[in-house]
């Protein structure tokens, strides 16, 4: 007990525990408790005054599995994903190479292409229903005059998924570009003119030394965006509210239409739990794959 | 036919900084450097060569071409940066191998090339390594080897030492000599280090606030350096200047001798009697740093180690012959030292081949040896 060596080690020990302990305090009550919870949940019936809630195991998953408008969800959250993710990215990526170079007004211009971050989501919504909206809408305006029908595009199933998918890209593009101008200007000048004088053009120095440097931030940027197609709810709530017959609803709104309008908390919990597993999949992929063929700087 | 010519070569930013009418000529295979305190352009001199900055006047021929509107692709000619600007993803071997895969050079070639660079650096056994993983000395040897795989005829260097340490950049900067004599390279080599200007090239251009100061071989430098601010900046330490009536000259002179020339007698037996400021122990010599209100930067060595002290007055005899005389208005050369034998035997390598440009300095001046 008196042993010094043994007193040292403890203080030390006491001395981790502390430091560890406001991380481990916040994250166990926000993160890791819910999470632990929401899976209990999703293993128990809906309870109602007559029936208490009793253990069903996976019976919850069965019934979600078997639910059409479950899958149709998802798909379409895929959809969303696959469109907004490589669009914003690839426009993020080039909008942030414009705003580097050297252009007249460049502050103007990174200004004006980050402004759609800044708006909050529901005031962005907005502002596209206004863009949306039939016959007098922006976008009908400017078809009339190239005289073109007018397109309700919030209102029919084979557009409104599209609609928001450009709301997501028209937000997220500027953001992300602020990652990638920031990621450009740790680029020294003079490999440019190392790769100049080697005789490269500038799409070789584009492909063979900037993307490459860029990985980092790619990769930063891509899990953001796919923890954000998951996260999407705000502009769904103005815009279409996941219709016409559930043809731009996406995950977290169908989950939110479950726990809060159906009241139906352990299906929601169970989606929860699917949606949380595929996210974290995802994630130990981007890092455990993608990470060893990124260049760290 | 020289090789690298540059005429009325002039690059501003709005009327300051930049390089101002500079002139000069290269034969093949020489080995030039362009020595210059901070900001005097002579980075902007070597980037206008390559390419990375157009000049607003002049033009710039090589091997006879006139390159002043083609883009660096297109001069033929291989560059380390100071930094060495090194591509932090790519191994060694991807990074000398660059500009060979970007020309499409065939795989076997580039075998060949890659071998042979990295025997020439001694980066054998790092080609896979990233430059993060390298020290500086490797780093800089990378760089070295990217600009020898390229067998491009003309090589410019911009300070490639500079982030050294004095012990690496000895040897580095020998390897540097032999790797040009080795490809025949010309060799277009910027520094605001003196030995190692001195030490490498065969023509040194000496420029201040962008224009040219003078253009010589070494020894003409050390020797006969064409103004006060030459003879300021070329030598450690530096000539000493006089105000031409602390010799009994007349005042329209100045005259600069050089430390070594300059010897410490008894009061009273000398040319002029200075006071010690400061008494540094070399080794083999001892430099005594000495004031004297008409002299600027007067300086004497005493063999081995000295029992003189701080602050002391002594005479020091400014020998005749060793001395220059400058024009004390145009800062320019007027005499020569006499019966100086070096003089009379110096390589004339260099003689004629630029004009050596006028500047103005007054003695008054400081040479602006860094920056602040």
């Amino acid at each position: 007990m008196t042993d010094p060596f043994t007193l040292e080690r403890r203080r030390r020990a006491i001395h981790g525990w502390l430091l560890l302990s406001p991380a481990l305090v916040m994250l166990s009550v926000f993160a890791f408790y819910p999470s632990f919870a929401t899976f209990v949940t999703s293993l128990w019936s809906r309870g109602t005054r007559r029936r208490p809630s009793e253990f069903v195991g996976f019976e919850n998953y069965q019934y979600l599995f078997e639910d059409p408008t479950f899958w149709l969800v998802a798909w379409n959250n895929l959809l969303y994903a696959a469109v907004t993710i490589p669009i914003s990215i690839t426009l993020a990526l080039a909008m942030a190479l414009w705003a580097n170079a050297k252009i007249p007004a460049r502050s103007f211009v990174r200004t004006a292409y980050f402004t759609p971050a800044i708006l909050p989501m529901i005031a962005a919504a907005n502002l596209w229903l206004f863009f949306y909206t039939p016959s007098f809408g922006i976008l009908n305006q400017i078809g009339g005059l190239l005289g073109a029908d007018p397109v309700n595009w919030l209102g029919q199933p084979s557009t409104a998924l599209w609609a928001v998918c450009a709301v997501t890209i028209w937000k997220e593009a500027g953001f992300f570009m602020i990652f990638y101008l920031a990621a450009l200007q740790t680029i020294p000048p003079d490999l440019k003119e190392a790769a100049e004088i080697e005789g490269a053009s500038r799409w070789t120095y584009l492909r063979r030394v900037v993307l490459p440097l860029l990985m980092p931030t790619t990769l930063f940027i891509l899990i953001n965006a796919m923890i954000n197609s998951v996260k999407l709810i705000d502009h769904l709530f103005i815009l279409t509210k996941g219709g016409p017959s559930d043809s731009s609803k996406l995950i977290l709104y169908y989950i939110w239409e479950n726990a809060f309008a159906y009241f139906d908390r352990p299906t929601a919990a169970a989606m929860t739990a699917l949606m949380l597993a595929v996210l974290g999949a995802l994630a130990a992929f981007q890092f455990l794959m993608l990470d060893k063929r990124t260049h760290y700087r | 036919m020289s090789f690298l010519e540059l005429k009325g070569i002039t690059r501003e930013w709005n009327g300051q900084g930049g390089v101002k009418n500079v002139s000069f000529a290269l034969p093949r295979g020489a080995f030039m450097s362009i020595l210059g305190p901070s900001g005097c352009g002579k980075s902007t001199l070597l980037r206008l060569i390559a390419g990375l900055e157009q000049p607003q006047a002049g033009q710039i021929h090589i091997e006879g071409r006139d390159v002043t509107a083609r883009p660096a692709a297109q001069r033929n000619l291989s560059m380390v940066f100071q930094s060495y600007a090194l591509f932090p993803h790519l191994s060694v071997a991807d990074n000398v191998l660059f500009g060979l895969k970007v020309r499409r050079i065939g795989r076997s070639e580039q075998v060949r090339r890659l071998d042979k660079a990295l025997e020439m650096t001694g980066l054998q056994g790092l080609e896979h390594r990233k430059p993060a993983q390298l020290s500086g000395g490797q780093r800089q040897r990378v760089a070295l080897a990217r600009a020898a795989v390229a067998e491009k005829p003309l090589c410019l260097m911009d300070e490639p030492l500079s982030n050294l340490d004095a012990k690496l950049r000895h040897s580095v900067r020998r390897d540097i000599r032999a790797l040009a004599r080795a490809l025949g390279l010309t060799v277009v080599y910027v520094t605001h280090d003196q030995g190692e200007a001195m030490s490498l090239s065969d023509i040194v251009v000496l420029m201040n606030a962008g224009r040219i100061e003078q253009i010589g071989s070494p020894q003409d430098l050390f020797q006969r350096p064409a103004t006060t601010f030459a003879a300021q900046f070329i030598g450690e330490p530096p000539m000493a200047l006089v105000d031409g009536p602390g010799l009994a000259l007349n005042d329209d002179v100045i005259a600069g001798i050089r430390p070594e020339a300059v010897a410490l007698r008894p009061i009273g037996a000398g040319d002029l009697t200075a006071t010690i400021k400061d008494i540094e122990f070399l080794g083999s010599k001892t430099r005594i740093a000495l004031t004297h209100p008409a002299a600027h930067g007067l300086a004497a060595f005493v063999a081995g180690s000295t029992n003189l002290a701080l602050w002391q007055m002594v005479d020091v005899s400014i020998p005749e012959n060793d001395r220059l005389l400058f024009n004390a208005q145009t800062g320019k050369l007027e005499k020569e030292p006499q019966q100086n034998s070096e003089t009379r035997i110096r390589q004339n390598t260099a003689s004629g081949i630029g004009p050596k440009a006028p500047f103005h300095l007054n003695l008054s001046t400081k040479p602006a040896q860094k920056e602040p």
